[in-house]
């Protein structure tokens, strides 16, 4: 029996998702475990494997289909099998045919028809026993396309009309009434197609063209796709749709270097990242305008501080969430901080843990980096940039000192943020961070 | 007709076959001195004496022990549990003693006792004194057990379990105490083993039982105004199980859903379904839903007590999820 393809679930918060590339074609064989076909969400894309050993019988959803949480996307079966009603012969585009396909992967095609499986309740199963009726006549109305009760209780009511599933959404989107066509046996998509004067060929040279997977690509080009389409995608958004401001403060880490020397002392590691995350987390206490987000006519007071930070991982940038960040104590936001990066090296992060954040941290320290301008990262209102500590000869009380500076720079909507709340939230942070026992 | 609390019928039900059979006795905690922590024993003490109402010192296995030593004996004891949530404690004396002495006796010996369980959520109650543990006891043959949904059916069914040879559990939901409810004048016998259709309906059949029975049929008035007929099944009965009511009614439904209080896994609604599945799969027009708790401890806060129960709008919505799927 052939098994359905759905789209998955991931994680608790996504409701749909979209198909944006399949990964095999209609008729290629897969093994258990192959990739089938790449979905996005607005967070993350992932890729369906098969669950099975056979044959992609059938693609039902197309590339840049936006579907609900399992919808059908495809069938996979043994060679051969038919799967009935969401697949006909007619609905494969010529082009599939004409090009010099191996033998494997042409079986299918041909021979899926009339007659195969159809996802039907057990209920609808028996209407159609008891009364002798071909299930892949009948269109499901039910959950995921199912056939239900009530759908062959309809079919038999209009008897007189014997109609594949293809040729029957056809005579819907023509405005047809299938019983107003004449034919000898069943009627198929060539008939409502020339009932409605349509020659057929025309319509199927339409497809032909659209579906081309030969389409021009640029020299050297690389098709955007994957996390770099989603990172594309979200900072081209927060770009152009944020009017950034930035302020950028120097902050003296002689306490804070001294504090992580204590602590590294009795053994107990954190990072510089860990300290500036809590100290964030404790000024977006203080200054929770700062931890909103705008959704259209709405500004949204987030009632949790959920920090995201900033990743950097083969190929791009993942940016995971410490939800409830500022409940955190420092030595479980440096373990907290371990677990998301490795995870994101690691490509394990659940959707859930990339979700929900309402500030980020981005630090290039490590990168020797004095300054930069961050994005926001949509639709949070503030993203704080964070550069390189290197000594400088700083003047403290008339004296000429060496002391160790950093550089911290926050990214901010300056539509629901004001210059001034960023100017005590940047000034709050350096107190922080120069005096870190008032963490505590 | 007159409108009684469920708390008053049960004490009507224990007068009633006291009065009928001086075999009948009473027996629990506080249950003379204090008429039972929900008031259900009130006033038989004073009006039947403290050898037919008798205190029991704090031990859920003397209390039990001692019902089924009576039993075997002769006696037809009623034992209260206090909260169904103790019923732990004795558990050798019910499922090893009470529930297997008549099969390996070879029906030389009855034990005709009742066992009265108060159980289920009021408000922060927490994860001791708050749960439904009927499931259990549906697994264990040799015990008869019932848990009535409304006065008149918590005083006939009470009355059936005391006249019942065979033990019989009897669940009975602490927010259903002081509800009131018509109840009949003079003898009324529910049947063990029978369940009732609560309300008629075409569009989908309900089974549940106990307090979430007022849940459910406030659901389908709820769904009734927006043209949804919902069939409300009341179990009554849990062991045995009447499914014949249930399948007879999903001929004419076609979709099950079963809604109870105690947790989704391996509860009730699990038994329901499967017996559905094996017998009406021919019948199913939609997957079975279970509506129940999540596989979590009763949450002692009452914002998180809530999202462990099912409310009405729970239930509209779940009906109008499997419906809307088909539309």
């Amino acid at each position: 029996m052939a098994a359905e393809i759905t789209m998955p679930q991931l994680g608790l918060t996504m409701t749909e998702g979209t198909v944006s590339q399949w990964l095999k074609h209609e008729g290629d064989i897969v093994k258990k475990g192959d990739e089938l076909v790449e979905i996005e969400t607005d967070k993350i894309s992932n890729i369906v494997e098969a669950h099975e050993d056979g044959v992609l019988l059938k693609i039902v959803a197309q590339e840049g289909e936006s579907l609900p949480v399992k919808a059908l996307l495809g069938y996979i079966g043994q060679p051969g099998e038919q799967i009935g009603a969401a697949a006909s012969a007619a609905a494969v585009p010529d082009s599939a045919k004409s090009m010099a396909a191996p033998a494997l992967r042409e079986a299918p095609v041909q021979k899926i028809a009339a007659g195969g499986w159809v996802p039907a309740t057990p209920y609808a199963r028996k209407l159609a026993r008891d009364g002798g009726l071909d299930l892949t006549l009948v269109t499901g109305t039910g959950y995921n396309g199912r056939v239900i009760g009530s759908d062959v209780a309809d079919c038999k009511t209009a008897a007189t009309v014997r109609i594949s599933p293809t040729a029957a959404k056809v005579a819907a989107d023509l405005g047809i009434d299938p019983a107003a066509i004449q034919t000898a046996g069943r009627i198929m998509k060539a008939d409502v197609l020339q009932s409605a004067g349509i020659a057929a060929a025309a319509v199927a040279a339409v497809p032909q063209v659209t579906a081309s997977p030969v389409s021009v690509v640029p020299a050297h080009g690389e098709k955007l796709k994957g996390m770099r389409k989603v990172i594309a995608q979200r900072l081209g958004e927060g770009w152009r749709n944020t009017p950034h401001v930035h302020h950028t403060v120097e902050i003296n880490m002689t306490e804070a270097a001294a504090l992580r020397g204590k602590f590294i002392a009795m053994d107990r590691k954190f990072s510089f990242t860990d300290l500036i995350i809590k100290a964030m987390c404790k000024v977006l206490e203080e200054y929770r305008n700062a931890n909103d987000s705008l959704d259209g006519a709405y500004i949204i007071h987030n009632p949790e501080i959920n920090m995201g930070v900033a990743v950097a991982i083969d190929g791009g940038l993942i940016v995971p969430v410490i939800k409830n960040a500022n409940q955190l104590g420092l030595m479980d936001i440096h373990q907290k901080v371990g677990e998301l990066a490795r995870k994101a090296r690691e490509h394990t992060l659940s959707p859930d843990e990339l979700s929900g954040g309402t500030c980020t941290i981005s630090n290039l320290g490590m990168y020797g980096c004095d300054h930069f301008t961050p994005i926001v990262n949509p639709p949070e209102a503030a993203i704080l940039g964070v550069c390189r500590t290197v000594e400088k000869a700083v003047v403290i009380d008339h004296q000429i000192v060496i002391a160790p500076m950093m550089n911290a720079v926050l990214g901010y909507d300056h539509r629901i943020i004001d210059g001034a709340t960023a100017g005590l939230v940047t000034s709050r942070l350096r107190e922080y961070l120069e005096n870190p026992l008032l963490l505590l | 007709m007159r409108k009684i609390t469920f708390s008053v019928a049960t004490q009507e039900a224990m007068r009633e076959e006291m009065q009928r059979d001086k075999n009948v006795f009473l027996m629990g905690e506080d249950i003379a001195r204090q008429g039972g922590i929900f008031g259900q024993f009130k006033g038989l003490a004073e009006e039947f004496g403290k050898e037919r109402v008798r205190d029991t010192p704090i031990s859920e296995t003397a209390i039990i022990g001692g019902g089924v030593g009576a039993a075997l004996a002769g006696m037809r004891p009623v034992v209260d549990m206090h909260f169904a949530d103790f019923i732990g404690v004795p558990m050798d004396e019910i499922f090893n003693q009470m529930a297997k002495a008549r099969y390996m006796f070879g029906g030389q010996a009855k034990v005709p006792l009742v066992l009265r369980a108060p159980d289920g959520m009021t408000r922060g109650g927490a994860a001791q004194h708050s749960q439904c543990v009927e499931a259990w006891f549906m697994h264990i043959p040799g015990i008869k057990v019932v848990i009535p949904s409304n006065p008149a059916d918590a005083k006939g069914l009470l009355k059936s379990a005391i006249r019942s040879d065979d033990p019989v559990l009897y669940f009975e939901h602490k927010k259903l105490f002081s509800v009131k409810g018509e109840v009949p004048e003079g003898e009324i016998l529910t049947p063990i083993g029978k369940a009732h259709v609560a309300r008629e309906g075409a569009d989908m059949t309900i089974v549940s039982y106990s307090f979430y029975m007022t849940n459910v049929l406030t659901a389908a008035k709820e769904l009734d105004k927006e043209g949804i007929h919902v069939e409300c099944i009341d179990l009554r009965t849990i062991s045995p199980l009447d499914m014949d009511t249930v399948y007879e009614s999903l001929r004419k439904t076609k979709k099950l859903m079963i809604v109870h209080e105690a947790v989704r896994q391996g509860g009730v609604g699990a038994e329901v379904a499967a017996r559905a599945a094996e017998e009406m799969i021919d019948y199913l027009d939609a997957p079975i839903v279970r509506l129940g708790a999540p596989f979590v401890p009763i949450p002692y806060s009452p914002v998180l007590e809530r999202l462990v129960k099912i409310e009405p709008e729970d239930i509209v919505k779940a009906v109008k999820e499997v419906l809307g799927n088909q539309r």
